[in-house]
C-alpha cells in the first residue's frame, strides 16, 4: 500500500502531481470498484479539478501541509457539499449536502483531494456492509467475505488504493471492524475530539469520528488534520521506546470467545512485545459481560428515536434487515435505557481503572477474521456464535467508555485473512497511544 | 435535575425515575383525570409528593403552557406523535435527552414476561411478525440489564445525576 506519510515529500517536490497521484486512485476505482462495490458516488471529475488546484498551489509555493493535494474519500455518513450524503440508504438517495461536515471542512482545509464517498452498512446499523441499499461491499483479500463495518467501503477503498486515506465513524467498532478485516490501520478518536456535526447520526453519545489509512503515521495524519486549529499538535510523532512500555493484556470475557488464529496471532504479537523490553500485565473489567446488553439498549434507544418519522413514512426504502432491527428497537423501554446509561458510566469507570498505573491495553481488534457473505454464526473457542456480537465484543467497549483505541494489521490467518490488534489509550494522552502504536506498527514489520 | 413525563398512566415509571433523582423536580402530565389521582395518591404515599407534580392535560393543547428546559424528557406511547415530539424539543435543555418508548405499561410493574408478550402482540397488530423472534434476543439482554448487580452502584450515575451533585467528569473517575 503506497502512504501517504511517503509520498508527500514527492508531492512538496513537485517528483509526482497530485493530478496524477489522484488519476492513480480513479484508475483503481474504475477497475476494482465495479467487483467491490466499495463506492457510492465517484465525483472524479472535481476531484481532478481540486488535484489541479493543489498543484498549481504548491508549484508557486503554497503547500498549505502534508495532505496538500493527497486523495482520500469520505464514508457516505459525511456531508461533502454539493455531493448526496446516502447513508448507504434508499432512504436518503436524493439527500444533497448544502455544505461541508465540520471534519470535511477541515480535511479541505488541509489540501485533502475527495475522490468520492464510500459505501456501508445501512445507515452504520451493522457490521458486515452487507445491508447497503447500494448493494453489499466485498473483502479485497476474499470477495466471498465482508470487509467488516459498517465503514466496510472506506477499508476496502484504502486497502486497494482507491483512495490514500478515508475517514470512517465508529459507533461500536465501524471503524475498527473494517480496518482489521482489511488489513488497514483504524483510529477510533477519544469521544468527543473529532467534531460529529454534518454526520448522519446512530447514536451521538456512542459516534465517534475517525480515519482508516495504509499506516499508523497515516492515521494519525489525518486524526491531526480533522481537529481543531487550537487542538492540533504536528503532522507527525516519534515512535515510543517498547522497552519500558507497560501493556495490560486484557483477560476473560474479552479472549473467551476467539477465532483460533485471532488468538495466535494476537499472542504471539504480545509475546514479541514483551521480548523487545515492554512489561505485560494481565488486567480485567469486572462487569465486561454486561457490556453488549448496555450498548443495545443505548444504540436502541437513540437509533428508534431518529428513525422514527422515516420508519413510518418510508419503510419500503430500508433493507429488510436494517428496517426490521429497527422496528425492534422501538420496544426498548424507558426505564430500561436509563439503567443502560447507567451502565454505561460504569464501564467507563472499570476501563479508567484497569488502565491504572499501565500504559495501554492490548486485546484483538475483531474476534474473528472477516466472515463470510451472510454468514449468521461463526466458529470459535467454545463454539459458534452469532457474527454481529462476535464482531463487536472487542470493539464496543470504547465506545461506551469514550477511549481513544486504535486498530493495526498484526499477521494472517491460516486462509490468508489479516488479524488486527487493538490498543487503548487513556483519556486525553491519544498522542501517546499513536506514539505506542508506531512502535507496535515497526515491531510486527519486523 | 428536571424531568418532564408525558403519560403518568399507572406511575410505574414516574415512581422509578422519581427514586432515581437526587432533588429537582419531575412534572408528569396524565390526560385522563381519574387516572391521574390515583397516579397523585400513589406518588404520595410513596412519599414522593414533594418532587413530583401530575397535571391533568392534553399534551397537544397543553404543553405550550409548560415551562421548560428539561434534563430528561420521557415520552410515553400512545403520545409519540411528531407533533408532540416537535413541542417537546423546544423544552430541552441543551444538554438534554428525550426517550421515548411505543409499549403501554401495565397496571402493576411490568416484567419482561409481559413486556415481551405485549412487544409481540404489537408486532404481529403492525404487520411485522418477522419481529417476533427477534423480540426474544432483545428480552434476554434487557433481562441481563435489569439483573446487573449494578443497578444501585452509585459509581453507575447518569450524567444528570452530576449536575445534582455538582460534580465534574474528572470526580467521576
Amino acid at each position: 500500500m503506497t502512504t501517504i506519510s511517503d509520498i508527500t515529500g514527492r508531492v512538496a517536490a513537485g517528483a509526482i502531481t497530485s493530478e496524477k497521484l489522484t488519476e492513480n486512485c480513479l484508475s483503481v476505482i474504475k477497475q476494482l470498484n465495479p467487483k467491490l462495490n466499495a463506492f457510492i458516488t465517484v465525483t472524479a471529475d472535481d476531484a481532478l479539478r481540486q488535484a489541479r488546484a493543489a498543484d498549481k498551489e504548491i508549484a508557486a509555493g503554497r503547500r498549505v501541509g502534508p495532505l496538500h493535494g493527497i486523495p482520500i474519500s469520505l464514508k457516505d455518513l459525511i456531508d461533502q457539499q454539493g455531493v448526496r450524503t446516502t447513508a448507504g440508504s434508499l432512504v436518503r438517495k436524493d439527500y444533497v449536502a448544502t455544505e461541508d461536515a465540520v471534519v470535511t471542512r477541515r480535511l479541505r482545509e488541509s489540501g485533502a483531494v475527495f475522490v468520492g464517498k464510500t459505501n456501508l452498512h445501512e445507515f452504520a446499523f451493522g457490521t458486515t456492509s452487507e445491508d447497503s441499499g447500494f448493494g453489499p461491499v466485498l473483502n479485497p483479500h476474499d470477495p466471498r467475505r465482508s470487509p467488516g463495518g459498517s465503514s466496510g467501503g472506506s477499508a476496502a477503498a484504502v486497502a486497494t488504493g482507491m483512495s490514500l486515506g478515508t475517514v470512517g465513524t465508529d459507533t461500536g467498532g465501524s471503524i475498527r471492524i473494517p480496518a482489521a478485516a482489511c488489513g488497514v490501520v483504524g483510529l477510533k478518536p477519544e469521544w468527543g475530539r473529532v467534531s460529529a456535526s454534518g454526520v448522519v447520526p446512530l447514536s451521538r453519545q456512542l459516534d465517534h469520528v475517525g480515519p482508516l489509512a495504509a499506516s499508523v503515521a497515516d492515521a494519525w495524519l489525518l486524526y491531526n488534520a480533522m481537529l481543531p486549529a487550537s487542538d492540533q499538535i504536528g503532522d507527525a510523532l516519534e515512535a515510543a521506546p517498547l522497552e519500558g512500555l507497560r501493556i495490560g493484556k486484557l483477560t476473560g470475557y474479552f479472549l473467551d470467545r476467539l477465532d483460533e488464529d485471532v488468538e495466535a496471532g494476537v499472542a504471539q504479537t504480545i509475546e514479541r512485545l514483551q521480548q523487545a523490553g515492554a512489561s505485560v500485565t494481565a488486567v480485567s473489567v469486572p462487569h465486561a459481560a454486561d457490556i453488549a446488553a448496555i450498548y443495545l439498549h443505548l444504540v436502541f434507544g437513540d437509533a428508534a428515536e431518529y428513525h422514527a418519522r422515516t420508519l413510518e413514512s418510508r419503510p419500503q426504502d430500508y433493507t429488510t434487515a436494517v428496517r426490521l432491527r429497527l422496528e425492534m428497537a422501538r420496544y426498548v423501554l424507558a426505564e430500561d435505557y436509563i439503567r443502560a446509561v447507567r451502565g454505561k458510566a460504569l464501564i467507563a469507570r472499570e476501563i479508567d481503572r484497569a488502565l491504572d498505573g499501565i500504559d495501554l491495553l492490548v486485546l484483538p481488534a475483531l474476534a474473528i477474521p472477516a466472515p463470510p457473505l451472510g454468514a449468521a454464526t461463526m466458529p470459535v473457542k467454545g463454539g459458534p456464535d452469532a457474527v454481529r456480537s462476535l464482531m463487536l465484543r472487542c470493539t464496543q467497549p470504547f465506545n461506551l467508555s469514550g477511549h481513544p483505541a486504535i486498530s493495526i494489521p498484526c499477521g494472517l490467518t491460516r486462509d490468508r485473512m489479516p488479524i488486527g490488534l487493538q490498543l487503548v489509550g487513556h483519556k486525553g494522552r491519544t498522542p501517546a497511544l499513536v506514539q505506542a502504536a508506531l512502535a507496535v506498527e515497526a515491531s510486527i514489520a519486523r | 435535575m428536571r424531568i418532564l413525563e408525558i403519560g403518568t398512566q399507572s406511575g410505574d415509571v414516574t415512581v422509578m425515575l422519581a427514586r432515581a433523582m437526587r432533588g429537582g423536580m419531575l412534572l408528569t402530565m396524565e390526560a385522563d383525570a381519574g387516572t391521574a389521582a390515583a397516579a397523585r395518591a400513589r406518588f404520595m404515599a410513596a412519599g414522593l409528593a414533594d418532587r413530583v407534580s401530575v397535571i391533568i392535560g392534553e399534551p397537544l393543547r397543553f404543553l405550550h403552557k409548560v415551562r421548560g428546559p428539561f434534563d430528561l424528557v420521557v415520552l410515553h406511547a400512545p403520545h409519540d406523535q411528531p407533533a408532540i415530539r416537535q413541542k417537546l424539543a423546544g423544552l430541552l435543555a441543551p444538554r438534554g435527552l428525550l426517550i421515548s418508548g411505543r409499549t403501554k405499561y401495565s397496571e402493576k410493574d411490568m416484567t419482561i414476561t409481559e413486556w415481551l408478550a405485549q412487544a409481540k402482540a404489537d408486532a404481529e397488530k403492525r404487520g411485522l411478525p418477522e419481529l417476533i423472534p427477534m423480540l426474544d434476543g432483545l428480552a434476554q439482554a434487557t433481562e441481563r440489564l435489569r439483573a446487573a448487580d449494578w443497578n444501585d452502584n452509585p459509581a453507575a450515575q447518569t450524567p444528570f445525576d452530576s449536575l445534582e451533585t455538582g460534580a465534574t467528569d474528572d470526580d467521576n473517575q
